[in-house]
């Protein structure tokens, strides 16, 4: 007999092409609406200092124009055709960037710029010859814009330097076309440090702090910005370091100051100095293996302990079950031992194969194997019962029943997906509809700060069924 | 989190909102409307979302609380477990795809977030809001009922 696969994935195929089109074009149009929404001016503050920045000397003018004409014009046409629309550009549109590119100095065949001006071609014919040279040159069609103009012509955004980051958001900004002022990326005036000398000083301290050889520093490369933001208007260098080809995934992410100090933003860009960001990883690191070292450091002396636990891989989590639970024929998953009377013994939870109502037991029972991860509450924490006192008296406030409600109290400990570590109080109904299985339906939940008793969020539940 | 590795974060995840929103409103219309919708909140609220990581299962809750909506709303009248199922897609693995739709669906959801998007029990349970060990004994069900009518199929 074919066995079952483990990997589910091709279940519903993928996603058609008219799927992947209506996400693609869902999200143009929430950035077409926000632009045209949120058409904030700058505020007096952050206008004076842009222009003390730039007055203070001539450098930041000194741009690169030249030979970017044609991506302004893209960004000219965009005000006309949001992105995506290519289908609907006019021939005057795409001529004028035809145009725009050969004034830039990007090769247009003689014979082909004369016939989109001239009278011998349709102009039918004339939109089919000015598709090929645009596609030709940015690929398909249909998300020909001035983003993916920029992106063929400079590459991925990350290893955009300065001065392009610095004139394409200020000339979309300029032409309305991108209304977030929360990040403007700046150019360095004299006196400041230059582009290399900012991805030199981030790779030292990463170096230093993540013990780095030199051999891989050679394949970190820094996606660098100069930039202030709203929260925040002194400028700052971002250095978010990536590996050889991979400008998506950063590995290291570094703040300096103007002169190039290291420094942390613990709010709104969230980073961390190199040392203080590897002892968090190192932290998470230790949380994630601690459970599973224990179990595997002392399978083998364990399992003539007389009972056995089953590891769940998925989650993480330890079962205590029955001798003959048919969940140890079924799943061939490592096993150990744990005698009775120890610790770890006494923190497990139960098999769902084995005990189908856990969540009808007495609370007391209910806390004790708690199928939360596998530490013990803070020693600053306020008791389980407590926990559920203030959820009852939370409901009451809103006028919320749960008086027929089934509650059960967990907790979680602060980790990668949880920013705090808190109590959760489930409010269920529960309903028997045949012998082997009781209907819990998840009403409501509550959430409280186990240390300041503070109620986080009431919310209801989505997990019914 | 910028805007531009938002929207990509979004876009790569185009073939999880095809999963899961297929696996709980039937008709494509609706599986579109709650895509949109969802979405649109997210990105809404993107400014508030400080854990990168946490995109994917963030991302999840939201369209299951739009998939349900459309379900609340009757926007299709009828009630998933009477109509028929929707022919596999042609790619699609079509036992498969027939037996995970006739799960319940409590036990339906859990298993889509554990087997085909690969998360764990405690993230599965941060979607849901159900309890972890809640989560572990309904994809344990999932399994047992997916694995006995597995079986069934093989023998007809």
């Amino acid at each position: 007999m074919k066995q079952m696969p483990d990997d589910l994935s091709r279940a519903f195929g993928r996603a058609d092409r008219e799927f992947v089109y209506h996400v693609q074009s869902t999200l143009e149009e929430l950035k077409k609406q926000e632009d045209k929404k949120v058409k904030r001016k700058l505020s007096l503050g952050l206008i004076l200092a842009i222009i003390l920045i730039i007055l203070a000397t001539g450098t930041a003018l000194a741009l690169t124009v030249g030979g970017w004409g044609h991506i302004e014009q893209a960004m000219d046409i965009a005000t006309e055709y949001a992105p995506g629309e290519y289908g609907a550009w006019s021939l005057d549109a795409k001529i004028r960037l035809i145009d725009a590119m050969r004034q830039d100095g990007i090769e247009i065949a003689d014979k082909d710029w004369k016939s989109l001006h001239g009278a011998a071609l349709t102009e039918q014919e004339k939109h089919a010859l000015a598709d090929r040279i645009l596609t030709g040159y940015y690929g398909e069609e249909e998300y020909l814009y001035y983003y993916t103009i920029a992106v063929a012509e400079w590459g991925e955004p990350q290893t955009w330097d300065l001065q392009q980051r610095y004139w394409f958001f200020k000339t979309l900004r300029e032409k309305g076309l991108y209304g977030d002022d929360s990040w403007i990326d700046l150019l360095p005036e004299e006196g400041d440090l230059t582009q290399q000398e900012a991805e030199a000083i981030a790779k030292r301290a990463v170096a230093e702090a993540f013990g780095l050889s030199d051999e891989e520093l050679k394949h970190l490369h820094g996606d660098v910005s100069f930039f202030i933001t709203d929260e925040y208007d002194i400028p700052r260098w971002q250095i978010c370091l990536y590996r050889d080809e991979n400008v998506w995934a950063t590995q290291y992410t570094v703040l300096l100051t103007r002169n190039g100090q290291v420094t942390e933003d613990p709010q709104s860009l969230g980073v961390w100095t190199p040392a203080h960001e590897k002892q968090r990883r190192e932290e998470a690191d230790k949380k994630a293996e601690s459970s599973q070292t224990v179990w595997e450091q002392n399978a083998q002396a364990r399992l003539d302990a007389g009972d056995v636990v089953y590891y769940d891989p998925t989650g993480g989590t330890f079962y205590h079950f029955l001798q003959d639970c048919p969940l140890v024929e079924e799943v061939n998953l490592p096993l150990t031992a744990l005698k009775p009377e120890s610790e770890e013994f006494s923190r497990l939870s139960p098999c769902p194969a084995c005990v189908k109502h856990d969540l009808l037991w007495p609370m007391r029972d209910r806390i004790k194997y708690s199928p939360f991860p596998n530490e013990e509450p803070g020693a600053d924490w306020i008791g389980e019962e407590k926990a559920l006192e203030i959820a009852i008296h939370a409901m009451q406030e809103r006028d919320i029943d749960v008086s027929g409600l089934y509650p059960v109290v967990c907790w979680t400990a602060a980790d990668r997906w949880n920013e705090r570590a808190e109590y959760v109080v489930y409010f269920a109904a529960v309903s028997f509809l045949d012998a082997d299985e009781a209907q819990i339906l998840f009403q409501y939940t509550v959430e409280i700060d186990p240390v300041t008793s503070e109620v986080v969020s009431i919310g209801e539940t989505i997990g019914n069924g | 989190m910028t805007d531009e590795a938002f929207e990509k974060g979004i876009l790569e995840l185009t073939e999880t909102l095809y999963r899961v929103s297929y696996a709980q409103l039937r008709q494509r219309a609706d599986r579109e409307d709650a895509v949109q919708e969802a979405l649109k909140k997210a990105w809404e609220k993107r400014r508030k979302l400080k854990n990168d990581e946490a995109l994917k299962t963030w991302l999840i809750r939201i369209l299951l609380n739009e998939c349900h909506n459309i379900q609340r709303r009757g926007k299709r009248m009828i009630p998933a477990e009477e109509i028929t199922l929707p022919q596999a897609p042609p790619d699609a693995d079509r036992t498969m795809h027939d037996l995970i739709l006739s799960l319940p669906e409590k036990y339906r959801t859990p298993a889509v977030l554990i087997f085909m998007e690969g998360m764990t029990a405690a993230q599965a349970a941060k979607v849901l809001g159900i309890p972890q060990g809640t989560v572990h004994s309904r994809v344990h069900r999932a399994r047992q009922i997916l694995k006995e009518k597995w079986e069934e199929a093989q023998e007809e």
